[in-house]
């Protein structure tokens, strides 16, 4: 029987270079994921989201500041 | 009278005067007869009522005084009883305005301690109260500060934010998660 592989959601503020988009490819697929689906969303101020499955990976610079906020 | 007379005839009697003045040894008892009768009569008519009434008056005058004597005494000891009566009297109405002052004077303690002990709680709970809202304050006032502070931040680094430093951010990222 076939193993279902997931498929991750790649959040970005800004287009990623050829370089980059590697090394998230090799994140992902390190994660049991068969590739990425890039979206550009310009309101996480930079850095990167992966959604896999239930697990989120937030080091985004919005998400950063709101974790620095609910540390203040 | 005439007194040349009354001299001729005792001088042609020779002398006697009770013959002279007509006086007999007869008239003489019956005098004294009538006298002894007279003194009689008076004595059982007269004095005897007379000493009879004074006794009686005597006797009243003497009932009268005692009774004066007895109602003086009853009088006297109304007196000294109504004196002791008053003393008394007065004596219990120091003892109950003493024991009134006192009550009051309880009473007003009381409510005195009552007051301060009612202020004191008040003040604790105004206190209190002025601590959770000063806290809450300040709790607000941080909660702006630091929305604040992550919307400028949030600004700055979007606008100073080059590629490469997006790229330096993305790789540092997947490098912390490849360690965990």
């Amino acid at each position: 029987m076939k193993q279902e592989k997931c498929r991750a959601e790649v959040v970005l503020a800004m287009k990623a270079d050829k370089a980059t988009e590697e090394k998230i490819e090799a994140f992902v697929r390190a994660r049991g994921c068969d590739g990425a689906r890039y979206t550009i969303d310009p309101s996480i101020g930079g850095g990167i989201v992966i959604y896999i499955g239930d697990k989120v990976y937030d080091g985004s610079v919005k998400g950063r500041l709101a974790s620095v906020k609910r540390s203040v | 009278m005439d007194y040349g007379f009354a001299v001729n005839r005792l001088l042609a009697s020779g002398g006697n005067i009770f013959e002279t003045l007509g006086i007999t040894w007869e008239s003489i008892v019956l005098h004294l007869f009538s006298l002894i009768v007279l003194t009689v009569g008076l004595y059982f008519l007269l004095f005897r009522p007379v000493k009879k009434m004074i006794k009686q008056r005597q006797e009243k005058v003497q009932k009268i005084e005692k009774e004066n004597a007895d109602l003086n005494e009853e009088v006297k000891q109304m007196k000294s009883s109504s004196a002791k009566v008053l003393s008394e009297a007065k004596k219990e109405a120091a003892a109950i305005h003493e024991s009134a002052v006192k009550v009051a004077n309880q009473k007003a303690d009381e409510i005195v301690s009552e007051a301060r002990e009612r202020a004191k709680t008040l003040v604790e709970q105004t206190q209190r109260e002025m601590d959770e809202e000063r806290g809450k304050l300040r709790s607000e006032i941080e909660k702006q500060i630091a929305d604040v502070s992550v919307a400028v931040a949030e600004k700055v680094i979007e606008k100073k934010l080059t590629p490469e430093d997006n790229r330096a951010l993305i790789e540092k990222c997947l490098e912390e998660w490849s360690k965990e």
